[in-house]
């Protein structure tokens, strides 16, 4: 059955918005079946509270829905995909769809030129008050990590 | 041996078997759907009532289709056409839309209609949901039985599985499990899930009769 445009790129926005674990999760849905909360967070090697929220998540967006059962201390809910968590499964498994993803997500932020800004805040703050040999201290911190940056970029 | 009146008739009447040539054919594509969506729980999913639903339905549906055809067109009283209509079931009639009228307004499209997809789809539905709600109790009626043996023993045979079979199972996720600061219960329930998960219910089964003798006092 082909789907309609709206209804694509629907699923397209969804799927972009997914975490790497809620992908996991659709995933492994798709391949082993619907699987009470202990059976899916094991699936994806987590602990059952690491996997009820993103699970929650997926609920809220129509891609995952429960049925209930006697599962007694383990869960009374059984997670499946719906039909639509079939279809993202799909978009998510399409190479040319998950290179777009790539390209598209933003990089993630380098823990060295945080520290950089970081420095030069409290730089900032000693300055404004008054604590000049602290001010100093901060800057040549910063300074000294962003020489060490320049000289890791031209090495690679 | 004598077969009761009826059912001698029935069985000399050729386009009853043919009938249920078509029909046997509709159920094998059932069978499929359940294999295809249960891979290595189908044994047991065939035992469910879920199953024999789906494949009842299947087998009436194409008997049926095959039977309205012969009314219709008495030369179709051949085994290829029951063949046919058995492997078209679910190809050609099942995803027919019967529109009961046509709307002048070319855009609308909620037309009322008979959708056989839609009805064939809630049958499935149903049939997926009774033999996941049968396979999910008979999981967590293992589960608690593995409850009443030792941690040690468990942690000890998850270990072994993941190390004698060629999967690739995460060492460091017992670790981690094993780690937690949690109850033994929780820790059992997670190490069981892990096994069932890789190894199907099997390993399960196995490990409790490897322990049989060692079930905890509760």
């Amino acid at each position: 059955m082909t789907e309609s445009p709206l209804l694509q790129t629907r699923l397209i926005e969804l799927a972009q918005q997914l975490t790497e674990l809620q992908r996991r999760i659709l995933q492994c849905l798709k391949d082993k079946g619907p699987g009470l909360l202990l059976e899916v967070a094991v699936r994806v090697l987590k602990f059952t509270e690491d996997v009820h929220e993103p699970l929650r998540e997926l609920q809220s967006l129509g891609l995952v829905e429960t049925q209930n059962v006697r599962g007694g201390q383990f869960g009374s809910e059984l997670y499946s995909l719906t039909a639509d968590g079939e279809r993202v499964v799909r978009l998510l498994n399409d190479p040319a769809f998950i290179r777009e993803i790539r390209i598209a997500a933003p990089a993630a932020p380098d823990p060295r030129r945080q520290e950089v800004e970081l420095l030069n805040k409290l730089g900032d703050v000693a300055k404004e008050k008054g604590e000049l040999d602290k001010a100093v201290d901060y800057y040549q911190q910063a300074l000294s990590i962003a020489r060490d940056q320049r000289v890791e970029g031209s090495g690679k | 041996m004598n077969l009761p009146h009826w059912l001698a008739d029935w069985l000399g009447n050729p386009s009853f078997l043919l009938s249920l040539l078509s029909g046997a054919v509709g159920a094998v594509w059932a069978l499929s759907e359940v294999m295809g969506e249960f891979k290595t729980e189908t044994p047991r999913a065939l035992r469910t009532a879920g199953a024999w639903l789906l494949v009842a339905v299947n087998f009436l549906a194409a008997a049926v289709i095959f039977r309205l055809t012969v009314e219709l067109v008495p030369n179709a009283r051949i085994w290829p056409t029951a063949l046919l209509i058995g492997f078209a079931w679910p190809t050609v009639f099942r995803n027919l839309s019967l529109k009961l009228t046509q709307p002048i307004s070319a855009t609308d499209n909620d037309a009322p209609a008979i959708r056989l997809e839609q009805a064939y789809s809630n049958v499935q539905r149903l049939a997926l949901q009774l033999i996941n709600s049968v396979l999910t109790r008979q999981r967590m009626r293992l589960l608690n039985r593995v409850m009443q043996f030792n941690l040690a023993d468990l942690e000890r045979y998850a270990r072994r599985m993941s190390a004698i079979s060629p999967q690739q199972i995460n060492q460091e996720f017992i670790d981690k499990v094993m780690q937690r600061p949690v109850d033994d219960d929780a820790k059992k329930a997670h190490l069981v899930a892990l096994l069932m998960d890789n190894f199907t219910r099997d390993a399960i089964d196995d490990f409790l009769k490897e322990n049989r003798n060692r079930e905890l006092r509760s």
